[in-house]
C-alpha cells in the first residue's frame, strides 16, 4: 500500500473521518487507473493541441512585427490615448492645450508659503493677483468670461475669514477641478493652519511610496471609471486581430485545410488555436497593466481630467483576481470571434463583422464612465460582468461571488458557442438532431 | 485501394455538383480525373480527402470509411493543391518540423526524411527562406514536400502542374512517377491532356459531375474512334455535355 495512503488513514481515522479514508482506499486503485488513463490521453490525444499551441505562440515570437502588434502597439496606443485625453479635454473646454493657471487673488503670506513648501505648488500652476488687480480684472468682465471657459479663481477674503472659489457650475469639468483643488490644496492648508499657523505637514519632500499609498484610494476609484473597460476593449481588439489571422486568413489561403488534413481532431486544432490566442492576449494584457502602473506613477502633474491618475496601485490579491478575469474574458472573446468567423465565408465580411462587438464595448465604456457600483445581475452579463469585476476590484468592493458569476457568464457562453461552431462545421454531431 | 461508390454532392437544394460518381483505384496506380473547369474535379478530390462531406454515397480508403475513420484516413492520404497553402511568414524548414510533430513522426526519422525530400525536390537552398519570399514553383515544391511528410500510401493531387513553369512541372511529374514506383496510389485531377496521357494509368473523364468514360488513354482513344487522345476527349465531351 502506498505510504501516503497509510499516513492519510492514520490521520483520518482518529479525526473521525473514517468514511473519507475508506472511500479513498476503495477508490485508490480506480483513481490510479483514471490518473494514468488521463495522462495517456493527455500525451496521445492532447499532443496535437499542444503542438498547435506551441506553433501559434512561436509564430508570434518568430516575427518582431507580429510580436510588436500583439504586445507593444495596442498598449502603447492606449497609453498615448489616455495621456492625450486630458489635453484634449482642456483644449475643448478652455481653448488651451495645457491646464490654465489658477488665479489666486489676495492670498495671505501663509498660503503662499504653504504652496512653496508642499506638493500643491507642483500639481497646479498659479497666477497671483493683489486685491486691487483682481477688482480691476473682475470689473472688466474678463474674470466672468474666464470662469465660463473653465478658469478657476480663488479669492481670499481675510476680513470674514472666507475663501471663495469661482468656477463654472454648468461644467462638470470645472466643478471637478474646483473640487480637486479644494481637496488637494485648500483642505490641507486649513488643517495646517489649525494645527499650527506656520509649521505645516510632515511631508515636505516627495516620497513616492508614501505618496502612492496616500493617493491610492482616490486614484484607484478614479481609474475604475475607464481602465476596466479599456482593458477589456484592448483584450477584444487583440483577440479579434489574432483570431482573424489564425482562422479567417488561414482559411482564406488554405492553410487551415492543411491543418484539418493532419491526424489531429478538428476540435483540438480549434481549441489549440483558441488557447494560444487566450494565452498571448492575457500576456499582452498583463503587460498593458504594467504600462498602466508605470504611466500612473510617472503622472506627477495629476491633472484632474487624467484617465491614469497618479498613485494607481493594486494589492496582490486584487491583481490575482484581475489576472483570473483577463484569460476568462479573452477566452470568451475568442469563442465569439470563432463563431463569427465560421458563420461567414468572405474575408471582407468577416473583418467587418468582427468589428461589431467593438461597438458594444465602446457603448459599455461610456456607460461605465458615468455609472456607479455594478448591480448583482450585471456580473452575469458576458464581458460586461468582467468589466464590472475589474471595476469592483479597483473600487475595493470586490466579493468572491462576483468572480463566480463572471466564471459562469464567461464559461457557459464559451462552451455553447464552441459547441455550436463544432456542430455547424461537422466536427461533432448534434445528438438531439440525430435522435429526431 | 480507394473506392468511391455512388457519391453525390449538392451545395444547394436545386444544384447537384457531383451526380452519382463511382470508381476504384488500385494500389500503385496513377488515376487521373480529366474534365473542364466546373466539372466537379476539385469537389470530388476534396470529398476523397475528407475536407468535404458527400451528400450521399461512400468513399473508402483501404477499407476505412472517410467519414468514420477521419484521423486514420488522414495518416494514409496526402492532399495537395496548386493553391499556395503555407503560412507566408514561416520557412519550409520550420513548417516541416511543425507538421512532423503534428503527424507524430519521430525526430530522427523526420530529419532524415526531410533531408531526402528537400534534396530530391531541390528545396535545400531555400529551406530557411520565408514562404513569402519564394517563387510560385518553390512554394509548390515546399507544399508538396510538406504534404508528403508522413509518406502516405495514397496521394490526392489537385491540378499538379497548374501555374508551374516547364522545368518545375517536369520535376513534379517525375517525382510523381517515382512515387508510383514506390507503390503509392495517386489520384490527380487535371485539364491538361499531356499530363493525363503521360502520367495516368487510368483516366476518368468527368463532365457535369458525372464520369462519362473511363479507361487508359489508349482505350479511350480507341473507344471514341479518334486518332489522338485529345480528339477523343472532345468527342466524349460534346456527346455528354448538356447546356443549361
Amino acid at each position: 500500500m502506498n505510504r501516503g495512503i497509510k499516513v492519510l488513514q492514520t490521520l483520518a481515522l482518529p479525526l473521525g473521518y473514517g468514511t473519507a479514508s475508506s472511500f479513498v482506499l476503495a477508490y485508490y486503485a480506480k483513481a490510479k487507473v483514471l490518473l494514468s488513463s488521463a495522462l495517456i490521453i493527455y500525451n496521445i490525444r492532447m499532443r496535437g493541441m499542444r503542438t498547435i499551441i506551441k506553433w501559434e505562440i512561436g509564430r508570434v515570437f518568430s516575427n518582431w512585427q507580429r510580436a510588436a502588434a500583439v504586445f507593444i502597439i495596442p498598449a502603447a496606443v492606449m497609453m498615448v490615448a489616455l495621456n492625450v485625453f486630458p489635453y484634449l479635454i482642456n483644449y475643448m473646454s478652455t481653448g488651451s492645450v495645457t491646464e490654465k493657471p489658477i488665479i489666486v487673488a489676495n492670498a495671505p503670506d501663509s498660503f503662499i508659503d504653504y504652496l512653496e513648501e508642499t506638493e500643491g505648488s507642483t500639481i497646479y500652476t498659479y497666477e497671483f493677483m493683489t486685491e486691487d488687480e483682481f477688482v480691476t480684472y473682475w470689473k472688466s468682465g474678463d474674470a466672468v468670461r474666464g470662469i465660463e471657459k473653465g478658469d478657476l479663481t480663488v479669492f481670499f477674503y481675510p476680513e470674514s475669514n472666507n475663501i471663495y472659489i469661482g468656477c463654472n457650475g454648468n461644467s462638470s469639468l470645472s466643478m471637478e477641478r474646483a473640487d480637486s483643488f479644494w481637496g488637494v490644496v485648500l483642505d490641507p492648508y486649513n488643517d495646517a493652519l489649525e494645527a499650527d499657523g506656520g509649521t505645516i505637514l510632515n511631508i515636505n519632500t516627495f516620497n513616492p511610496v508614501i505618496k502612492i499609498l496616500d493617493y491610492r484610494t482616490d486614484a484607484n476609484y478614479q481609474a475604475s471609471r475607464v481602465i476596466p473597460s479599456i482593458i477589456v476593449l484592448l483584450i477584444y481588439y487583440c483577440v479579434y486581430s489574432m483570431m482573424s489571422d489564425m482562422f479567417a486568413s488561414e482559411r482564406d489561403r488554405g492553410f487551415y485545410d492543411k491543418l484539418l488534413m493532419s491526424p489531429v481532431s478538428p476540435q483540438h486544432i480549434v481549441l489549440g488555436k483558441i488557447i494560444s490566442c487566450t494565452m498571448l492576449v492575457s500576456a499582452a494584457s498583463y503587460m498593458t497593466f504594467l504600462f498602466l502602473f508605470i504611466s500612473s506613477w510617472l503622472n506627477r502633474s495629476n491633472s484632474s481630467t487624467s484617465l491614469i491618475p497618479f498613485g494607481l496601485m493594486l494589492l496582490p490579491g486584487q491583481l490575482l483576481v484581475i489576472a483570473l478575469v483577463i484569460p476568462l474574458t479573452a477566452f470568451l472573446c475568442a469563442t465569439i470571434c470563432l463563431s463569427i468567423i465560421f458563420s461567414i465565408r468572405r474575408m471582407k465580411d468577416v473583418i467587418l463583422n468582427l468589428q461589431m462587438p467593438l461597438i458594444y464595448l465602446m457603448a459599455d465604456l461610456f456607460f461605465q464612465m458615468f455609472s456607479g457600483d455594478s448591480g448583482l445581475l450585471e456580473f452575469l452579463i458576458p464581458i460586461h460582468g468582467s468589466i464590472a469585476v475589474i471595476k469592483a476590484v479597483f473600487r475595493s468592493n470586490f466579493m468572491i461571488w462576483q468572480l463566480v458569476f463572471v466564471l459562469i457568464a464567461s464559461i457557459l457562453p464559451s462552451v455553447l458557442l464552441l459547441r455550436r461552431t463544432f456542430i455547424k462545421e461537422g466536427y461533432i454531431f448534434d445528438k438531439r438532431k440525430k435522435r429526431s | 485501394m480507394i473506392s468511391v461508390k455512388n457519391v453525390h454532392k449538392s451545395y444547394t437544394k436545386n444544384t447537384e455538383t457531383i451526380k452519382g460518381v463511382s470508381f476504384e483505384v488500385q494500389d500503385g496506380v496513377i488515376f487521373g480525373l480529366l474534365g473542364p473547369n466546373g466539372a466537379g474535379k476539385t469537389t470530388l478530390m476534396q470529398m476523397m480527402s475528407t475536407l468535404l462531406k458527400p451528400s450521399s454515397g461512400i468513399i473508402t480508403i483501404d477499407g476505412l470509411n472517410a467519414q468514420d475513420d477521419l484521423l486514420e484516413i488522414h495518416r494514409r492520404i496526402g492532399y495537395l493543391t496548386t493553391e499556395v497553402r503555407l503560412d507566408p511568414m514561416s520557412t519550409p524548414d520550420k513548417l516541416w518540423d511543425f507538421f512532423a510533430e503534428l503527424y507524430d513522426i519521430p525526430v530522427k526519422e523526420s530529419a532524415s526524411r526531410k533531408e531526402a525530400i528537400f534534396y530530391k525536390l531541390g528545396i535545400t537552398p531555400f529551406r530557411n527562406k520565408r514562404i513569402i519570399e519564394l517563387s510560385t514553383g518553390m512554394k509548390q515544391k515546399a507544399s508538396i514536400a510538406i504534404s508528403l511528410i508522413h509518406n502516405p500510401p495514397v496521394i490526392i493531387f489537385d491540378e499538379p502542374t497548374n501555374g508551374l513553369d516547364i522545368l518545375t512541372s517536369k520535376q513534379v511529374t517525375d517525382y510523381l512517377l517515382e512515387l508510383k514506383k514506390e507503390g503509392h496510389s495517386i489520384i490527380l485531377s487535371t485539364h491538361i491532356f499531356s499530363v493525363a496521357e503521360s502520367l495516368c494509368d487510368e483516366i476518368a473523364i468527368l463532365v457535369d459531375g458525372k464520369i462519362v468514360a473511363q479507361g487508359s488513354s489508349e482505350q479511350l482513344t480507341k473507344q471514341a474512334g479518334t486518332n489522338t487522345f485529345e480528339e477523343a476527349f472532345f468527342k466524349i465531351y460534346v456527346e455528354n455535355h448538356v447546356e443549361e
